[in-house]
């Protein structure tokens, strides 16, 4: 039986020399140092990896069931969530290890920074290193659509704003990524085949690509202060090292593999404590929801965008990324020699340092940021009562032209209500009616946040709503103003 | 690559050790997520959270939360529009009007169109369940007749779904019509308002001032509805329901309740009522207190 087994082995090892060469690609050396405590730092590429097989495993499993067209594809997910068993947990594992990769990725390329591993001669697996992963984000933000629930639609929107703001080409682009001029039920197929068939297949390809390079030009050991990379010296130098270095299977494959099964531990685990994610009512993107965010891995431009005047838009959707890409893409023709070691490179600590706060406080920012309203639903959150009560049978009419109007889906009262513009429940005492009727016809100038009603809010409904709007204080103040008020009656005949 | 070779002749032994401990992982690895079976996994969605597209939402709290709340007030009272929860009114509208104004809104006030041909949102079975609801009629919804898939419709049944505003009340036998399109006018617009303008002194003065100016409270006036661009916003047939109906939720009363200082108030008459909602129209054009 085993001779049988063993027979049938070598048939197939004598044609297609497997062992052969993969065997020697896992026990190619790799400096000392690394089998050492040192090691622990190389094992965050290995285990993104990992996630990464986790993603096409469940990624082929959410597949079977999801119908990516516009009318079913939300079914399928909530057919997904609530009837096929277990598959709301594919659909949360899938998320999760998405994101665990992303922020592996992060950590993988700060490492890599941090320790200079970038330098000659590993150029290119830096470079291809990046192609991966603005790749992997594309997979992030094409997934993120195919739920097409309200949060899709900032995908959507901003891709087709983005493409729409490329000089010439423009047009032609959003129609190749939107499946026609709007956003329907083409743009999903579009965003399907990218995300299952087109960038899975480059991450596969440039994936090969990066651990090409990785075992032909070998990592690189811990970095030692005062140890200089010359491209000229650094090649000979390297091969020396490895004179005495150990075998990949071993003790760094064994702190990957403990590392990996770590990763997947807290994946599994998050998937089944916090569950899926979504969808949200309602399944029509188009209409916009009440809120919709980016997923997290974009959150920072969304917060950018929310601090940053419309003038700005351009800018920060269409050049502003790019300018980012590029820098990544540069990093090691900019400095590819020299010094590795974090103590001896205070600009690269201090820069990561700088980048990832920067990052964090506007992720945190397009977390909590307000965004911009549907404009076509009714703001179900009532007048208050007391409000009303107070309120004279005119002013009642301008709180109907202000629900009727939607300026609750921005505008708050007593809290309750849109946080894109101010709270007015006392906004009387802050305005006279002449200022409250300019703002409310013209808007902000120059058409900024808030739209300018002159032309949809007819003169009587403008008379009730300033009356309205003015009432908005607290019932003392009014008394204040009445009695500031008597004396220039008295004074008059 | 080639450097590496030096190194098989000690690797033998250790290779041992390291596979022990790779297989381990790899267990370890492996039975992650199987240490979850048997759980009762919090991150499960729960059934009662499963979305429901806003187009098939059938139940009325919700459907009145999200589209009537803003302007009707949380429970059909309280809010600047008319309130709907309000016993005589949801007795003397008919049906038929509460469906047209659901469908079409009401032309040249803020009470908008809600059936999607309209521009709206609602679906025609949800405008029926707001209808069977307002109106007190218990209600079932079934799968409709020779319909499509997942199509529905509402229908009356005893047994059903019981409005939550409670079942109508029957009208006082004497309650003047609700329609104001279909009152019977059969004197001149001059001799109406001007039999208006006593009934107004009669039944509304007290509370609104003699010519419908308001009453002074502290320096400011309130109540006032001789106003033009109140009466321009409110329809006619709003107008008939507020004398009507009052305003109970607010203190108004209705065309029957004693008046301040008239205990024995006589309750409005049909044609009263017509003539009232003359008066008023009449104001729209001519005001005292325009301020
Ligand atoms: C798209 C969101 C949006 C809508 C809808 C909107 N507003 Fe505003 N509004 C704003 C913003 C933002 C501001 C802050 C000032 C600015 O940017 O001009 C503002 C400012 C105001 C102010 C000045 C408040 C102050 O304290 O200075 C008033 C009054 C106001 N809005 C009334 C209205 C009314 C009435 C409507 C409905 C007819 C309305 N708004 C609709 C966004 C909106
Ligand atoms: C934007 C504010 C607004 C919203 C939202 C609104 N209404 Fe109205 N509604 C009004 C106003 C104002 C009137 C009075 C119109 C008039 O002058 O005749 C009114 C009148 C009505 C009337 C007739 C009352 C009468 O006395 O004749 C009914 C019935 C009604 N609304 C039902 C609804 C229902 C049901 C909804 C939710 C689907 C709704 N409305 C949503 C503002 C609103
Ligand atoms: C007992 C006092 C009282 C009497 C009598 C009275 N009203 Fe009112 N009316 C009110 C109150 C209170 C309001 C609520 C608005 C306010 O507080 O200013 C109101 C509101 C109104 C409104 C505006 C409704 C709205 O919300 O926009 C109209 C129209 C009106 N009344 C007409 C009449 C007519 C017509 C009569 C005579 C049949 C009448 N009222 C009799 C107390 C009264």
């Amino acid at each position: 039986m085993r001779r049988g087994l063993y027979a049938i082995g070598a048939w197939f090892e004598a044609r297609l020399c497997l062992c052969e060469s993969l065997w020697p690609m896992l026990t190619h050396p790799i400096p000392k140092t690394v089998a050492g405590p040192m090691g622990w730092w190389y094992i965050f590429g290995s285990a993104s990896l990992t996630l990464f097989m986790i993603q096409i495993v469940t990624g082929i499993g959410l597949a079977l069931v999801y119908v990516p067209s516009a009318d079913r594809a939300y079914d399928s997910l909530l057919f997904l969530n609530y009837e096929q068993p277990l598959g709301w947990f594919l659909r949360a594992l899938h998320f999760y290890a998405g994101s665990g990769m992303v922020v592996l990725l992060i950590v993988h390329m700060s490492q890599v920074f941090l320790h200079g591993a970038y330098k000659y001669p590993r150029e290119l697996t830096w470079v291809v290193g990046v192609v991966l992963f603005l790749l992997t984000l594309g997979m992030f933000f094409s997934g993120q659509i195919l739920r097409w629930d309200p949060d899709a639609y900032w995908g959507l929107a901003v891709s087709g704003s983005m493409a729409g703001r490329v000089p010439v080409l423009g047009p032609w682009i959003v129609e190749l990524v939107l499946g026609g001029d709007v956003i329907g039920g083409n743009s999903l197929s579009r965003f399907f085949t990218l995300h299952v068939f087109v960038i899975p297949a480059l991450l596969l390809i440039f994936l090969a690509i990066h651990l090409w390079l990785v075992i032909k030009k070998g990592i690189s050991s811990p970095p030692v202060p005062g140890q200089t990379v010359n491209p000229k010296t650094y090649d000979a130098e390297y091969e020396q090292e490895l004179k005495t270095g150990v075998p990949f299977l071993g003790e760094a494959m064994l702190k990957d593999l403990f590392f990996s099964a770590f990763a997947v531990i807290v994946v599994v685990s998050l998937a089944a404590i916090i569950g899926p994610k979504g969808p949200h009512a309602p399944p029509n993107p188009t209409l916009g929801g009440a809120n919709p965010r980016p997923e997290w891995p974009f959150l920072w431009l969304f917060g950018l965008l929310s601090l940053s005047p419309p003038e700005a838009e351009t800018f920060i959707i269409l050049i502003f990324p790019v300018i980012l890409i590029i820098a990544l893409f540069l990093v090691p023709f900019v400095s590819n020699r020299g010094e590795r070691a974090p103590s001896r490179r205070p600009v690269a600590v201090l820069s990561v340092v700088l980048i990832l706060t920067v990052l964090g406080t506007l992720t945190y920012q397009g977390a909590t940021a307000p965004w911009s309203p549907q404009m076509s639903a009714w703001c179900g959150e009532p007048i208050p009562e007391d409000i009303v009560r107070r309120s004279t049978p005119r002013q009642l009419q301008g709180a109907l032209v202000f629900q009727n109007k939607n300026c609750r889906n921005c505008h708050a009262l007593q809290g309750s209500g849109g946080q894109r513009g101010p709270d007015l429940t006392w906004v009387g005492v802050r305005l006279t009616s002449d200022q409250l009727i300019d703002q409310v016809s013209n808007g902000t100038p120059g058409g900024g946040n808030m739209p300018a009603y002159g032309k949809q809010i007819g003169p009587d409904e403008m008379t009730a709503l300033a009356d309205f709007l003015v009432s908005l204080q607290p019932p003392n103040q009014t008394l204040v103003r009445e009695t500031a008020a008597v004396p220039t009656k008295r004074k008059e005949p | 690559m080639a450097p590496g070779a030096s190194n098989n002749k000690s690797g033998g032994l250790r290779r041992r050790g390291v596979w022990a401990r790779t297989c381990i992982s790899v267990c370890l690895l492996v039975s992650a997520p199987l240490s979850f079976v048997g759980c009762d996994f919090p991150g499960r969605p729960n059934p009662n959270e499963r979305p429901i597209p806003a187009d098939q939402v059938v139940e009325f709290g919700l459907l009145y939360r999200k589209n009537c709340s803003g302007c009707h007030g949380t429970d059909g009272k309280l809010g600047p529009a008319p309130p709907l929860n309000d016993a005589l009114f949801r007795a003397i509208i008919p049906a038929a009007e509460l469906k047209h104004i659901l469908t079409k809104g009401r032309n040249g006030t803020l009470m908008p169109a809600f059936s999607q041909e309209n521009g709206g949102t609602l679906t025609a079975t949800q405008i029926e369940v707001l209808v069977h609801e307002i109106k007190g009629i218990p209600y079932m919804i079934v799968p409709k007749q020779n319909g499509g898939r997942g199509e529905v419709e509402v229908v009356p049944d005893a047994g059903g779904i019981s409005p939550r505003w409670g079942a109508p009340v029957r009208p006082p036998a004497n309650v003047p019509s609700y329609n104001q399109a279909a009152a019977i006018v059969s004197r001149s617009s001059a001799v109406q308002q001007h039999d208006g303008a006593a009934v107004f002194v009669r039944a509304c003065a007290a509370c609104h001032g003699e010519h419908g100016q308001g009453i002074a409270q502290g320096h400011a006036m309130v109540r006032t509805i001789n106003d033009q661009v109140l009466l321009k916003l409110n329809s006619d047939q709003v107008l008939r329901r507020y004398a009507i109906t009052g305003r109970p939720d607010l203190g108004m009363p209705n065309f029957a309740e004693p008046r301040p200082g008239n205990p024995h108030f006589q309750a409005l008459t049909e044609q009263q009522v017509t003539d009232l909602v003359a008066l008023l129209a009449s104001w729209r054009q001519t005001t005292v207190n325009g301020k």
